[in-house]
């Protein structure tokens, strides 16, 4: 009977197990937030905007007068690879107009890679590496979705965790308990039969080493040459992410611990030290469960901005 | 008005850790170690030292919420452990003189314990290996100096906004 009587106690306990199952519920993967929550994020991420942007503007001063010192060294850099760039993309060309008369022959779409970007500020960044995310101020209400890939100019740099009316959330690559994998491919330059051949060797890009500051990229096929500074790129076929977003450049590779297939550690090319501004990708097509394209748009819609090209899809070297 | 003021501090404290913060981060400048700052944190325990442990175990619950819903999906960790670490802190500061080093020397523990309990409950539900002396050393012993140096900051206004706090109940009180 004192135990019933004792207010307290009873108290802590109700308290104990409420919080126990509000983890147990929360720690699921969920499709969408519950109203509580976006509110808090909604109000909190206009708060937080205040006070970041000034501050980022602040810090991109400094660093701006830390660059001018080095504008000259990049200026004749620059100037080297422009000669450079100029083959390039008239191979590109050609290469493109070859590609799309070679697919218009066999009657295939581009379906892979064709995507709209979003636009969205960075308000607030978490901290804690355990969780690293970043808010961003775009939400539902300007057509953001659940998992969408995000991209800064330079690279891949997460996918969106979760949604508000007027905010999302951001997780990050480097985040320690990051819970998607991302499918991406390797492109690699093969030697064949003496001649040299352009090849993609996929893997899954599964978790961040904090201590080295590189990506792990997992389930390579055994016996591919896979070289330093070689390009990743997503591969597409994870359903969310479109195809030919740039992730990052080879550091060393070696095989896995049952010798079966190959670990590669990847260089993110992005840089994830200062986000300002980032970029939500959202595909023109979604892969439904049996492998079929479902367009975003309704049909008959003409699609407003298929991009001409991957932002630097050459890299950020 | 003076109980106001002092959420008030905390909840601007709790903003800029998120924002201004990443400005000074190491990382941002090149180096290896991690700071993660919980000034929000320092604050609760300066505030359960000052105010009683029960005041402090709502600050925490309320501090750690929030942290939990605006950065994440999973709502639960951060609620408890900052809610732990600020009556913890109560509790032992009810044993000992309330002197300054006594203060600073808790706060440490306490900032040390919350990190490692952190570390131990992501630990327990991720699947990936967390190397211990690295993670010790880089990021939960520079973190821990880091908001103890936040701490030498705010702890004179905070002792003085608690005082007032106090000085008002015990009017009310009598």
């Amino acid at each position: 009977m004192s135990f019933f009587g004792n207010k307290r106690l009873i108290i802590v306990l109700v308290g104990l197990v409420l919080l126990i199952s509000v983890v147990g519920f929360t720690s699921r993967e969920r499709v969408s937030l519950t109203w509580p929550e976006m509110f808090f994020k909604d109000t909190f991420s206009v708060v937080q905007g205040f006070f970041y942007r000034p501050a980022q503007a602040v810090s991109g001063f400094f660093q701006e007068i830390e660059e001018a010192y080095g504008v000259y060294e990049e200026n004749k850099a620059l100037k080297a690879s422009l000669d450079q760039y100029a083959r390039l993309s008239a191979e590109l060309h050609t290469l493109k107009a070859d590609n799309d008369r070679l697919r218009e022959m066999v009657g295939a779409k581009d379906s892979l890679k064709s995507y709209n970007l979003h636009f969205a500020e960075v308000v607030a960044r978490n901290p804690d590496t355990w969780n690293n995310v970043v808010t961003i101020d775009q939400g539902l209400k300007s057509g953001i979705k659940k998992d969408m890939a995000v991209i800064t100019a330079k690279g891949m740099v997460g996918r969106i965790q979760s949604v508000a009316n007027f905010s999302a959330t951001v997780e990050l690559l480097t985040s320690y308990e990051r819970r998607d994998h991302i499918s991406a491919d390797i492109l690699t330059e093969q030697i064949v039969d003496g001649k040299p051949m352009y090849r993609q060797v996929s893997g899954v890009i599964e978790e961040y080493d904090a201590q080295k500051r590189l990506l792990v990229m997992r389930k390579i096929p055994w016996g591919q040459a896979i070289k330093k500074d070689q390009q990743v790129i997503s591969s597409g076929l994870g359903g969310v992410v479109p195809r030919n977003l740039p992730i990052g450049y080879i550091v060393r590779v070696e095989p896995d611990d049952y010798g079966l297939t190959q670990t590669a550690y990847i260089q993110p090319s992005a840089d994830f030290s200062q986000l300002n501004e980032v970029m939500v990708v959202e595909r023109d097509f979604t892969i439904g469960p049996n492998g079929e394209l479902i367009p975003q748009q309704p049909a008959g819609q003409t699609q407003k901005t298929v991009p001409p090209a991957p932002p630097a899809s050459g890299g950020g070297q | 008005m003076a109980r106001f003021l002092l959420t008030l501090g905390v909840v601007v404290v709790f903003v800029l850790e998120g924002t201004v913060m990443q400005v000074f981060s190491p990382d941002a400048w090149g180096l290896s170690w991690l700071t993660v700052p919980r000034f929000a944190l320092v604050c609760c325990i300066f505030i359960s030292m000052y105010l009683g442990r029960r005041e402090g175990l709502y600050y925490g619950i309320a501090f750690g919420f929030l942290q939990d819903v605006l950065f994440g999906q999973l709502i639960g960790i951060y609620t408890m452990s900052m809610m732990v670490a600020s009556y913890f802190a109560g509790m032992i500061v009810l044993l000992f003189q309330r002197g300054f080093g006594m203060v600073f020397i808790t706060s440490f523990l306490i900032l040390f314990g919350h990190e490692w309990l952190l570390y131990s409950l992501f630990r327990l539900f991720s699947a990936a290996p967390f190397d211990v002396r690295w993670i010790l050393t880089h990021q939960i012993l520079p973190s821990v100096l880091f908001n103890l140096a936040f701490g030498l900051l705010v702890y004179f206004p905070i002792k003085n906004v608690c005082n007032k706090i106090l000085a008002k109940k015990e009017m009310h009180m009598q």
